[in-house]
């Protein structure tokens, strides 16, 4: 796995526990430790993406920049098969 | 509204491809119990709900439904890639074959295509998350059995990831429903429909 994945990996972990956060406060929105972990985690997620974007390209079309536009369509695509990847 | 992460939830990598149990797998995908109906009845369902809780539960697990989709569907593309024709002769996978090549098509195991038949959307608070919550357990059970057939580690290993969200569902639905008893008449839950007859 080389550092690209490893850091996919890491975005799809912190992502997680973000989603899985903001599940529990979606039947529990008054759990302030619940609250305060997910703004915590929500930051986390936010400095990973940017920092993998800035090396490999958008993880989400609207944070193109004028010089990796190509990278959103660009191969591979999350369902093709890779000898590293697969996140 | 929605916006796409082009990125899984959870990392999917099949080296062997293994057309046998790709028609297991791509039950998830269209069938009874699968990620396709999952997020098409949350997602329809939660028009006529009256508590906000439930309103964004259902949104948000409608939501993860449709990564879980795309989860399954990349599984079964993984397991159907390189395939040759003696393969796909040999691991019995020529009648799906002759009706959709390698591609992906929403379908029970049983070959039958995605109906909403096989799943509700009542207009009814107690009804619908009873639905749901049983579907969590239809589609936990159907992870169970689809990991009683897979010896593949690169299979089984998302399978069990997309097993415990199963749970995790069937526990925020639980919360809804004690949400939504909550706010009725303890002697008589059924007494109204707060879907319907608002007071």
């Amino acid at each position: 796995m080389d550092e690209k994945d490893m850091m996919r990996r890491k975005i799809a972990m912190q992502d997680f526990v973000l989603w899985e956060l903001g599940l529990f406060l979606d039947a529990q929105p008054d759990n302030k430790t619940a609250a305060s972990m997910f703004t915590m985690n929500k930051e986390k997620l936010a400095k990973l993406m940017t920092e993998y974007e800035s090396k490999y390209g958008p993880l989400d079309q609207r944070h193109i920049t004028p010089d990796n536009r190509w990278a959103w369509v660009a191969d591979p695509w999350p369902w093709d098969y890779s000898e590293t990847g697969g996140v | 509204m929605w916006t796409y992460n082009k990125r899984l939830q959870y990392p999917v990598k099949i080296a062997r491809p293994n057309a046998a149990l790709a028609k297991a797998v791509i039950t998830q995908y269209g069938g009874a119990d699968g990620e396709l109906g999952a997020s098409l009845r949350y997602l329809s369902q939660r028009y006529v709900m009256p508590y906000e809780e439930l309103k964004a539960i259902l949104t948000d697990i409608g939501t993860e439904e449709l990564a879980h989709l795309e989860m399954v569907g990349t599984i079964v593309h993984q397991l159907t890639r390189n395939l040759s024709m003696e393969e796909i002769k040999n691991q019995g996978f020529s009648d799906y074959f002759v009706d959709h090549t390698i591609g992906i098509y929403p379908q029970g195991a049983s070959g039958m295509p995605y109906s909403a038949s096989t799943m509700a959307s009542k207009g009814d608070v107690i009804t619908d998350l009873m639905e749901d919550m049983a579907a969590e357990q239809k589609a936990r059970t159907t992870y169970d059995n689809i990991l009683r057939l897979a010896d593949d580690p690169d299979v089984k290993d998302p399978i069990r990831f997309l097993r415990a969200r199963e749970i995790v569902h069937f526990q925020r639905f639980g919360e809804a429903l004690r949400i939504t008893t909550d706010k009725l008449n303890s002697k008589n839950f059924y007494a109204v429909n707060p879907a319907f007859e608002r007071k």
